[in-house]
């Protein structure tokens, strides 16, 4: 229970600091890692799934697009996880890499498809490709240049988890 | 018949075509799905207007230490400014009572006053890829959806989400936006439609209609969502093609979207603006 509560807090934060700081950067998402995070460290897949459309819904809730968006991207995201755990080693850093960029593809495959007019428009066309090609960037450069960074970050989540762990069980014994 | 790995293969084939087309039908229908998302509307407001209320007074802390600089530089413009107002309200009054009087005569219905509310802005879009804001104001203050937003400088958008106590506002500089407008000088009528940045373009207004950098939009009410007159915009850049019946405007919004932090929301509904 926790855990659950731990990382919905945790992504609400996300979600916050993305619609608050980075939107303007055209930043990509940084829910990716975070599912990214959640999937590796937690064993109950189903749990993870089912956060993820938790997090999806409330991500679409937010944006201005089309709803379903955030919930199709982080799903098929955490299915495309889910295959190739199982001939991939996701601790290493061009892999991790690998699945940052796949992760912000699919979050522009469906905005494209849902939003299909914006190809009718050259001007519209033009622009969001270039959005889209600062977010494979960011991502691509944050994956690759950070990935020691990042493994320390999860070690500290990893660590903030068990004592917070530790504490519900002391109180629960109390 | 069917090996595993085909099943699953098929299986996941089928879900994302059913994927696919939902968003596709969704997209089509301007994404206004309306209900799904107004739990996390209620869920993210208060937090977010906590937030953001909080950064805003630290804000206002540094820009009030900043600003004394130019306090009394500003003042003195603000007092040039103000006498060349005054003299323009006397004549505005004139002529808004003279057209009182000839509308009397005309035996035009009279113009119902809208209705308005202020509200806060407590977030913004998460992604850069659309312009949307959300403000504090819900279904319980009488908002809904396709309710105008706008401030005292010119049109700020349209709800397109209403939850109880929160609502999520289309900008005009939004791709998906559209708001029916006029060249307030020459009477041309089109479009203003957002291109995702500060921009706004002004499209299907005919050749034949004079348009110059400067000239004022305003809206033209057809829409039936935004009142007659709001201003929208200034017109930047004037493209006029050889061929074709339409011309390419630039405009820019009156209103600066990055510095929103107050909104009005029109709420008499649709049904009840009169038209002349």
């Amino acid at each position: 229970m926790t855990d659950i509560l731990f990382n919905f807090f945790f992504f609400s934060c996300l979600i916050l600091i993305q619609s608050f700081f980075l939107n303007s950067f055209g930043f990509y998402d940084i829910l990716l890692p975070w599912i990214f995070y959640y999937y590796s460290v937690s064993e109950d897949k189903v749990r993870v799934f089912l956060l993820c459309a938790l997090a999806g819904y409330l991500k679409d809730s937010l944006s201005g697009g089309v709803f379903g968006v955030y919930i199709s991207t982080y799903l098929w995201f955490f299915l495309v996880l889910r295959l190739s755990s199982f001939f991939l080693n996701l601790n290493n850093r061009v892999f991790i890499t690998f699945f940052g960029v796949l992760g912000v593809f699919i979050n522009g495959f469906f905005l494209f498809v849902s939003n299909y007019k914006w190809f009718f428009n050259p001007v519209f066309l033009n622009e969001v490709l270039n959005l889209f090609f600062i977010e494979l960037l960011c991502c691509f450069f944050s994956f690759f240049l950070f990935f020691s960074f990042f493994v320390k970050i999860r070690d500290f989540m990893i660590l903030i988890q068990s004592l917070i762990k530790s504490k519900f069980a002391q109180l629960s014994r109390i | 018949m069917f090996s595993r790995k085909k099943f699953i293969k098929f299986v996941v084939l089928v879900f994302l075509l059913v994927n696919i087309s939902a968003l596709i039908a969704a997209g089509r229908g301007g994404g206004k799905i309306q209900g799904f998302g107004s739990f996390g509307l209620d869920f993210f407001g208060p937090v977010q207007e906590a937030l953001s209320s909080g950064i805003g007074y630290l804000e206002k802390i540094w820009q009030s230490y900043f600003n004394l600089v130019y306090v009394s530089d500003e003042n003195l413009k603000l007092k040039s400014d103000l006498k060349e107002f005054y003299s323009k309200e006397t004549a505005y009054k004139e002529v808004f009572f003279e057209n009182e009087r000839l509308r009397s005569l005309l035996k035009f219905s009279k113009k119902i006053k809208p209705e308005y509310i202020a509200a806060e802005v407590v977030g913004r879009d998460t992604a850069k890829w659309f312009n949307t804001i959300i403000i504090n104001r819900g279904k319980d203050s009488g908002v809904f959806v396709n309710s105008p937003v706008i401030v005292p400088e010119g049109v700020v958008g349209q709800v397109i989400k209403v939850s109880k106590n929160y609502s999520k506002v289309l900008l005009i500089t939004d791709r998906m936006s559209g708001v029916d407008c006029l060249i307030q000088s020459s009477r041309g009528r089109g479009v203003v439609s957002g291109t995702g940045n500060d921009l706004c373009i002004f499209k299907y207004i005919l050749r034949k209609f004079d348009v110059n950098s400067g000239d004022h939009v305003i809206t033209s009410g057809m829409d039936k969502i935004f009142p007659k007159g709001l201003r929208v915009g200034k017109v930047v850049n004037v493209k006029r093609k050889d061929s074709g019946i339409f011309q390419d405007v630039d405009i820019m919004p009156f209103v600066d979207f990055e510095k929103l932090e107050e909104v009005l929301i029109i709420i008499t509904p649709p049904n009840e603006k009169k038209d002349d």
